[in-house]
């Protein structure tokens, strides 16, 4: 959808036309249900607080002016709603150096594909980082959001978030190579 | 971008199908989330209007009786002199209450209140159940 169409929907959904909502929702659903599921790792969990996201977006529409793009707008609803989600679920996360290799190593001969296989090593990987770790992970690499949008959407520095993604990206890729290497010789 | 950032790019990339995946029928159940939120903060509205409303009525009401009082049973409110200072203010409200009958005023008032807000939450339900 075009910037100019979105501004012309969101104008008619703020003076009353409710059931074009859904277009947003459509539009916008994948990004800010991978978001949260990044965030979460479950997918269940996702889903639910993906649907509240849209209806929180809904009635502060009133208060979205168009400074920031509403993608930026929604993703940073989703951003605190699905921090605050794993804040109450208080898991133990590690930081980015202290970071061990998952034990479950691709030693063996299995049917997987090495794509597959990254994935899984990803997937676990991702899930022992902070949830801030994560979301700064997946929204530059899987979204392609800028450094500078992060920043807006964590609250955090330019400089810090730099710093966060810089030494997440070196430990990932030792970590990948290493696995890989082991895998594939 | 340099190697590193390829691969992460890369796999990443490949995760973020698996990520977008969402249940038939979201869109369906947002929407409904929607026109349950929006019924309930109506109502929310709603109930809050009427309270003021009641609130503003039974305090009216109070201020009526106290001035009937005063009128027909020559009830003195000299002692309501306006005046900035907030502590004899407040020992003149308390003066003012120490007055016979005044209680008695007080709870008719606050009858009628109540008795207004049950005819609004009644009127309410029925207009729920139409």
């Amino acid at each position: 959808m075009k910037k100019e169409e979105e501004n012309i929907l969101i104008d008619k959904i703020k003076k009353g036309d409710k059931s074009l909502f859904d277009k947003l929702v459509i539009e916008y659903s994948p990004l800010v249900i991978s978001v949260i599921r990044g965030i979460l790792c479950n997918r269940e969990d996702a889903e639910e607080i993906a649907q509240d996201v849209f209806v929180k977006a809904f009635f502060s529409l009133k208060k979205f002016r168009g400074d920031s793009s509403f993608s930026t707008w929604i993703y940073r609803i989703a951003y605190n709603m699905a921090i605050s989600k794993a804040r109450q679920k208080k898991k133990i996360f590690v930081q980015i150096d202290n970071l061990s290799i998952p034990d479950k190593s691709f030693t063996t001969v299995e049917v997987e594909t090495k794509e597959k296989e990254i994935q899984k090593l990803l997937k676990d990987i991702l899930k022992n980082l902070t949830p801030s770790d994560r979301f700064i992970i997946i929204s530059f690499y899987m979204h392609r959001k800028s450094i500078a949008e992060i920043a807006i959407i964590t609250g955090l520095s330019e400089s810090n978030v730099k710093v966060r993604l810089h030494r997440m990206k070196k430990k990932l890729n030792l970590i990948l190579k290493e696995k890989l290497e082991f895998s594939y010789g | 971008m340099d190697e590193q950032e390829e691969i992460l790019f890369k796999a990443l990339n490949s995760l973020s199908k698996e990520y977008e995946k969402k249940e038939s029928g979201f869109e369906d159940e947002v929407m409904k989330k929607i026109t349950i939120e929006d019924k309930k903060r109506k109502e929310r509205k709603e109930t809050l209007n009427q309270l003021v409303i009641t609130t503003l009525i039974g305090i009216g009401m109070a201020t009526i009786l106290l001035f009937i009082r005063y009128f027909l049973q020559d009830f003195s409110l000299s002692l309501l002199t306006v005046t900035n200072d907030l502590k004899s203010s407040f020992s003149i409200f308390a003066d003012f209450s120490n007055n016979p009958g005044f209680k008695e005023w007080i709870i008719i008032g606050a009858n009628l209140a109540f008795l207004l807000t049950i005819e609004q939450i009644i009127s309410k339900k029925l207009q729920s159940k139409d």
